[in-house]
């Protein structure tokens, strides 16, 4: 059985590593669906995590060539017009660039979870959950099916902290950038 | 009065633990357990943002998928309220948000997801209380039932930049209208309030949030010495901690003794470990990644003395940890921190003036280091518990929400 996360970016780093440090401990694999490796490995995530990048499909996608293109004839061409119009399909590139990595590579019939990850991951995600109507799909694990589960001490996530506040600066966010207690 | 027995709490908040965000609102946390016994059930609704992205069809698509995965008559992903081990229930509602708007437009976001998520669309609860009057209060008002009672606590920092946004400060001008209490964590908070909504000034009042101080270790042994200087906090200019590298400079030369451990993240962790360098301070400055809360307390009793020289703090939260963990503190009087030591300047430790001056803070660790044997850091700790410990904190609360204190019939 498998786990598949998907997160475009890596502002919610820390729920994927903790989550895939979760299954992993209890002999869950996890796949993570993301845009590139790079920073996965500095947010410290566990290399046993099967990363499935849109990042070459992306640039495989004929709007992409279209796109080194116009950029080889003209730099201004491809940042006034091209890049502005790009901005709008990424998003449905993005996803022909999942369908054509994740549809392929990963085992449906294995995955008993699709975790949406971020908030650019939702697109994406909901495209996915209708590909599979009857996978459990959550913004986060539903960690009951594996608590019976032997966790192996190598990678499992720290408890949850105690009640009390740490000084500890909170990542920054769109909404509230700052918090005082 | 009512009896607690049949009433309910709803609490909205845009801070709560999770995965993501472990120690985010853990005040919050601590308030509502503190309130936990008032009530036949409290509901906990997080709506924590999510940050996505800034291009407008992009986000469309976002709020589009979100729409279709949560909504409907079956939707996809159900947004349920799981048990906490703190005794309420808890629905954690992912927010997608759009960078670079106003509060205003965050607060609708917000408002947007919480509603299909309650049940007939509204609050069911007898009292609602959220945290911030945006977005916590913003949902109240827009949720809650008509014969709700709404109590909403005021602690951010922010609170300035919400009040210059028109559009923001309009649609706190109608919480405000509708609260039935608005409790703010200083004075200082109240009276930036008091100034900006004049007509309300009858039902603001300083309530703080509830801090388990009872809870927090003491100190094996009283600090003799105040060799070890810690900072605990973001690294960043409006905290001080520039000024706070050049004080120590200043006072090491006299005593080589003297540590500063300086205790967070920020941009100008960098910057003042060069400076610390320059001053051929590199092994007596030590610069420490932030930690967990369970871990402070073991940095706080490794240490002699808490400098904290912020230019403003609406609370002041790591001072009262210090003072709590038995501590002496050497405290910028910059909005809460006068407001949680009052009376206890001598007692619990020092209070000095807000300055640029790195000279300031020498002056005041060399008065205080003068008078260490004075200090009465039990009593200061047993003060706090008095004003900010969870039983003190819920009697507060018990009268503002109406309902009775006592153990449940």
């Amino acid at each position: 059985m498998s786990v598949l996360l998907v997160a475009i970016g890596v502002t919610r780093s820390r729920a994927v590593t903790d989550t895939a440090d979760y299954l992993l401990a209890r002999g869950v694999d996890v796949d993570l669906l993301t845009v590139e490796a790079g920073p996965w490995e500095a947010a410290g995530l566990d290399a046993r995590v099967t990363l499935h990048t849109l990042a070459d499909g992306e640039a495989g996608h004929p709007l992409a060539c279209l796109g080194r293109l116009v950029r080889k004839l003209s730099k201004a061409a491809y940042t006034k017009v091209y890049a502005k119009i790009y901005r709008l399909c990424r998003p449905y590139v993005m996803w022909r660039a999942a369908r054509s990595t994740v549809a392929r590579k990963i085992d449906w019939n294995n995955v008993e979870q699709l975790v949406i990850c971020d908030s650019h991951a939702i697109p994406i995600g909901w495209h996915l959950a209708k590909r599979h109507p009857r996978l459990t799909v959550g913004f986060e694990l539903d960690r009951a099916p594996y608590a019976d589960r032997p966790a192996s001490a190598d990678r499992e996530p720290a408890p949850a902290p105690a009640t009390t506040t740490a000084p500890d600066p909170l990542p920054s966010t769109a909404g509230i950038d700052v918090v005082d207690g | 009065m009512s009896d607690k027995a049949d009433k309910t709490l709803a609490v909205t908040t845009p801070w709560h633990p999770t995965l993501q965000r472990p120690f985010a609102g853990s005040f919050v946390q601590a308030t509502t357990m503190a309130v936990r016994d008032l009530f036949s059930r409290i509901d906990l609704y997080n709506t924590e943002d999510w940050t996505g992205p800034a291009d407008p069809v992009q986000a469309r698509m976002v709020r589009k998928g979100y729409a279709a995965l949560t909504s409907g008559p079956s939707p996809r992903i159900d947004l349920t309220a799981h048990r906490a081990d703190e005794g309420y229930w808890v629905t954690d509602i992912p927010t997608p948000v759009t960078p670079k708007k106003h509060y205003a437009d965050w607060a609708l976001s917000h408002e947007s997801v919480l509603g299909p998520v309650l049940k007939n669309g509204q609050f069911e609860a007898d009292v609602v209380h959220g945290h911030v009057g945006i977005y916590g209060g913003w949902l109240a008002h827009r949720f809650a039932r008509p014969d709700a009672r709404i109590v909403f606590t005021e602690h951010a920092s922010f609170l300035g930049k919400i009040l210059g946004q028109p559009r923001s400060r309009a649609m706190y001008a109608e919480v405000m209208d509708r609260a039935d209490a608005v409790l703010c964590v200083s004075e200082k908070l109240r009276n930036e309030l008091m100034a900006a909504f004049p007509g309300h000034v009858g039902k603001i009042r300083v309530v703080p949030n509830a801090v388990e101080i009872e809870a927090m270790p003491v100190r094996p042994a009283p600090v003799g010495q105040l060799h070890k200087w810690i900072y605990i906090g973001k690294v960043v200019a409006t905290k001080g901690v520039g000024e706070l590298v050049e004080a120590f400079a200043i006072a090491a030369k006299d005593e080589p003794e003297l540590r500063l451990t300086i205790l967070g993240t920020g941009p100008l962790v960098e910057p003042l470990r060069a400076r610390a360098a320059e001053l051929d301070l590199g092994e007596r400055i030590t610069f420490h990644d932030s930690v967990p809360p369970q871990r402070v307390f073991e940095f706080l009793h490794a240490h002699d003395l808490l400098v904290h020289p912020s230019k403003s703090e609406t609370f002041g939260m790591t001072t009262v940890e210090a003072v709590g963990s038995g501590m002496p503190v050497l405290v910028t009087r910059c909005g809460g921190p006068e407001e949680t030591l009052a009376g206890l300047d001598g007692v619990a430790g020092m209070l000095i003036d807000v300055s640029e001056d790195p000279q300031v803070i020498v002056d005041g660790y060399r008065r205080l280091a003068a008078r260490t044997a004075q200090l009465d850091p039990a009593r200061a700790r047993a003060e706090l518990i008095g004003r900010y410990g969870s039983a003190a904190v819920a009697a507060r609360l018990a009268e503002v929400y109406g309902v009775t204190e006592g153990p449940t019939s």
